[in-house]
């Protein structure tokens, strides 16, 4: 697995060259290898499937464009991930704000509705088995997502969801391994407190 | 520690990285907590949640549609860089080979107009023309002008006496004149010969006080077109100026323009007749068989690299018209007596540098 992994980052450094020398095709292997990955994230992120495929399409080419920047010590992979989130975050941004314009107005409608979760009562009685019920758990647990602050969201999507390592984490958000884990620990606690809601009573 | 604390700690707990006090203290807490424990048992399951959540798959063609973004970006990168960058690599030869060819032509133009501009000079070495004034050879000289160039320069020159100084006597068509006279009238110029030589004896003294070599048939020349000048614009002022050293002081514009352009005509002429003709040689030769003297002068030309420029058929003579370099000269003439009997019209000209044409006239023996 480890000599799998090193594989992929030499072969990718050595399309990362091939980029820089004005090989642009040198990039496609590189998009086949990470979007569905960068996909995830992004979607993980901003909670849209069609704005994270534009988010991602966008922080691939931005990518593209400051290949010359990326450091040959980082892992692509890594490098490619902040970018991701970067694109993703500042698209939310942007996003809120502009919903916050709408909100304003008296006539438009009221989208803002639609955001905020109302975490209902989860019982595991419930079936998951039946997809239009796993469906809407998942939307559930996106809009959990969703409404942790962009910070929290991002660690949670790379440790709990993508599976990285506290040191990769560390590396693409550029963090300390102390800080990552501390707020993914708030993070993991406030999800689950989004998801099922506490009790305030029971204390 | 109440249960917020205890929750806040849960996470860490589940990862297993609290001290063992810590953990001591959690587990009971837990264990006589239901709710604690029901947030430990919600944790687990968010985090299964998360797990579990489905991967989206990119959409159809999602790879194309990013690389397509990507190829135009590398596209208009390249676009910039050959708008802003290539070109230099081009531009710049090409502004340089632009430049150059324009500086080649300026050269070009200014050495072509040259010869008119500096026409002045020239005539100062002519305007020896008043150290002879052979009537003798005025009529028959004067139809033998054929040039369109001499006869304009002649119009002025009737009007302002000075100016026909200046603009006379013409020595880089004179040389061509003489190839042109040689060949047109052989006649006159084979009579004309005798008589002109006369005048021409001073003129190698002249091309000695002068320095720059003098081609003693440009001289002839000069003298001629100067004498028409002179004698049609009836200049009295130049009759009496016979000598050249006399007409220095009394003629102040001629000795202004002789001093200043003595060296100049020579430099001048040699700059502006690319093959710095220094003098023009004429010589006659008897030969036996006329295709053979032919080969036999283009043997001894190719030996000393050079050539027979021009032949001209002249009822059954032959001109052969020969450019050499001046020190190669001699030794042709040498070898030219096994060709024939040699008559030398004009005077050998003591000439060391530059090129010489040596008009060659055959005849037969018969």
């Amino acid at each position: 697995m480890d000599a799998e992994k090193r594989e992929i980052e030499e072969d990718d450094v050595s399309f990362v060259a091939r980029c820089r020398k004005g090989e642009a095709e040198a990039f496609a292997p590189l998009v086949r290898r990470y979007q569905k990955k960068m996909l995830n994230l992004a979607f993980r992120m901003i909670g849209d499937y069609d704005e994270a495929c534009d988010v991602v399409q966008e922080a691939f080419l931005s990518a593209y464009k400051s290949i010359g920047k990326f450091r040959e010590e980082a892992r692509f992979s890594t490098w490619l991930t902040s970018i991701v989130l970067n694109q993703s975050k500042s698209h939310l941004k942007r996003k809120t704000a502009h919903q916050r314009y709408e909100v304003a107005s008296l006539d438009g409608p009221d989208k803002s509705g639609n955001r905020t979760v109302v975490p209902a009562p989860f019982s595991q009685e419930e079936s998951v088995i039946e997809r239009m019920e796993r469906r809407e758990l998942e939307a559930r647990v996106q809009k959990g997502l969703s409404s942790l602050d962009s910070e929290q969201r991002e660690v949670l999507i790379l440790r709990d969801i993508q599976g990285f390592s506290y040191e990769a984490i560390g590396l693409t958000l550029k963090l300390p391994m102390g800080t990552v884990r501390s707020r993914l620990f708030r993070a993991r606690n406030a999800l689950k407190d989004i998801l099922f809601k506490v009790n305030e009573e029971l204390q | 520690m109440n249960c917020r604390d205890i929750q806040d700690l849960l996470p860490a707990f589940r990862e297993d990285i609290l001290s063992p006090e810590e953990k001591r203290r959690i587990t009971s807490h837990l264990s006589s907590c239901p709710f604690c424990s029901r947030s430990l048992a919600d944790l687990k399951k968010a985090a299964d949640l998360l797990k579990d959540l489905e991967e989206v798959e990119p959409p159809p063609f999602f790879e194309q549609r990013i690389m397509v973004q990507v190829q135009e970006e590398a596209l208009r990168e390249k676009g910039f860089l050959r708008k802003w960058f290539l070109p230099i690599h081009i531009k710049i030869p090409l502004q340089a080979m632009a430049t150059v060819l324009i500086a080649v032509l300026a050269v070009y133009l200014y050495q072509k107009s040259e010869p008119e501009m500096k026409q002045i000079p020239p005539f100062s070495a002519p305007s020896s023309e008043s150290t002879q004034s052979p009537p003798v050879t005025e009529a028959g000289k004067r139809p033998s002008a054929p040039s369109s160039v001499i006869s304009q320069k002649e119009e002025p020159a009737e009007r302002q006496p000075q100016d026909a100084q200046r603009f006379a006597p013409v020595p880089p068509q004179a040389g061509s004149f003489r190839v042109d006279g040689t060949g047109k009238l052989p006649g006159p110029k084979e009579e004309e010969r005798p008589s002109t030589e006369k005048p021409g004896l001073p003129v190698p003294v002249l091309s000695e006080q002068e320095g720059p070599p003098v081609s003693l048939q440009l001289l002839e020349k000069s003298q001629e077109k100067v004498k028409k000048a002179k004698t049609r614009k009836t200049d009295e002022a130049s009759g009496p100026e016979r000598k050249w050293k006399g007409s220095l002081p009394d003629n102040g514009i001629g000795a202004e323009e002789f001093g200043g352009s003595r060296s100049a005509p020579a430099s001048s002429r040699l700059k502006g007749a690319p093959l710095m003709i220094r003098a023009v040689l004429e010589l006659t030769i008897q030969v036996r068989e006329m295709t053979v003297a032919i080969r036999e002068i283009d043997e001894v030309l190719s030996r000393l690299g050079a050539r027979i420029m021009e032949k001209m058929d002249r009822e059954g003579r032959v001109i052969l018209k020969v450019e050499l370099a001046a020190p190669t000269v001699p030794p042709f003439l040498d070898s030219l007596k096994g060709v024939g009997k040699v008559f030398f019209e004009t005077k050998s000209p003591e000439v060391q540098e530059g090129r010489v044409i040596l008009m060659i006239h055959l005849f037969p023996q018969s």
